[in-house]
């Protein structure tokens, strides 16, 4: 349960960061010379990058090309994201 | 090109089915102002873009309505898990059920189907771009 | 892409069309999970949907 939990927050987190990139990509789209927002966003794609590796090392894929097993392609056996397993 | 993360962008977990909400929430599905529309709008209107800031924003708000199409579906198949045949008749959801199950159909609450009529796309900017605010609700 | 300022140059904009103001940033939420479960990271985008339509006298 204690895992489990942990894995729900990093999850969780990975969807918060990516959140913000998402919103400020929408803003660069028009804005595209803005230095602060640019930066802004270099951070957090950052962010979002070790998250998401630290995630799919320790508990599976959250994109096909993040699989890293050798003997199992998990991608397809992982929870659906509509299952709400982690919310 | 389309990526795919196995997540939905917020989380959606309904503990407590509800059909008679599920009935209501499948127009945010399928319906003329839902996310299925919505992605379609701003998906199909910027090929026609002349100003490539303006084109590459409508992709990248048509691939974050693609994003909110699958967490209404979330929320439509959680409020619909596991329902017993009295409750499916107790609500209403019959009439939907008849024709799908629990299978998530693009349809407004009302009932027609998803359809192109749904949005326009006129091939000019400023044309789509009001479209877009219309439907969006940024107008309501 | 043109940039005008939201109080200025009124008079020089043509009668019978619409307009959409530019965004200027100013702030991002400091708070990230406040964002997120606010839906921006826009202060001046947080516009709470209450239900109803837009009052007549400029709220």
């Amino acid at each position: 349960m204690g895992d489990n939990s942990k894995k729900c927050e990093a999850f969780n987190t990975i969807g918060m960061v990516d959140f913000l990139l998402t919103d400020m990509q929408l803003y660069l789209d028009t804005h595209p010379h803005d230095k602060n927002a640019i930066d802004y966003y270099q951070y957090y794609v950052g962010v979002k990058k070790n998250l998401v590796r630290e995630y799919e090392d320790k508990y599976g894929p959250i994109t096909a090309q993040g699989s890293h097993g050798n003997t199992v392609f998990t991608w397809a056996e992982e929870p659906n994201a509509w299952e709400g397993v982690c919310g | 090109m389309f990526c795919y993360e196995k997540r939905l962008e917020f989380p959606v977990k309904i503990c407590q089915p509800d059909a008679r909400t599920a009935q209501a929430i499948i127009s945010q599905f399928g319906g003329p102002d839902g996310e299925l529309s919505a992605s379609m709008r701003y998906l199909s209107q910027r090929f026609s873009t002349p100003y490539r800031e303006v084109a590459n924003l409508l992709t990248d708000i048509g691939t974050e309505e693609l994003a909110h199409l699958e967490m209404i579906g979330a929320i439509v198949y959680q409020l619909t898990k596991d329902l017993s045949m009295e409750e499916i008749e107790a609500s209403g959801f019959d009439k939907y059920y008849v024709d799908h199950t629990l299978g998530i159909w693009p349809q407004a609450a009302g009932g027609i189907p998803f359809n192109a009529c749904e949005f326009q796309c006129k091939g000019d900017v400023l044309t789509d771009l009001y479209e877009d605010m219309a439907a969006d609700g940024t107008t309501a | 892409m043109q940039d005008y300022h939201f109080d200025e140059q009124f008079d020089r904009f043509a009668l019978a069309m619409a307009y959409v103001p530019w965004q200027h940033i100013t702030k991002v939420y400091e708070n990230l999970e406040q964002a997120y479960r606010t839906g921006t990271v826009f202060p001046e985008l947080d516009k709470p949907f209450t239900g109803r339509r837009c009052c007549g006298n400029g709220r």
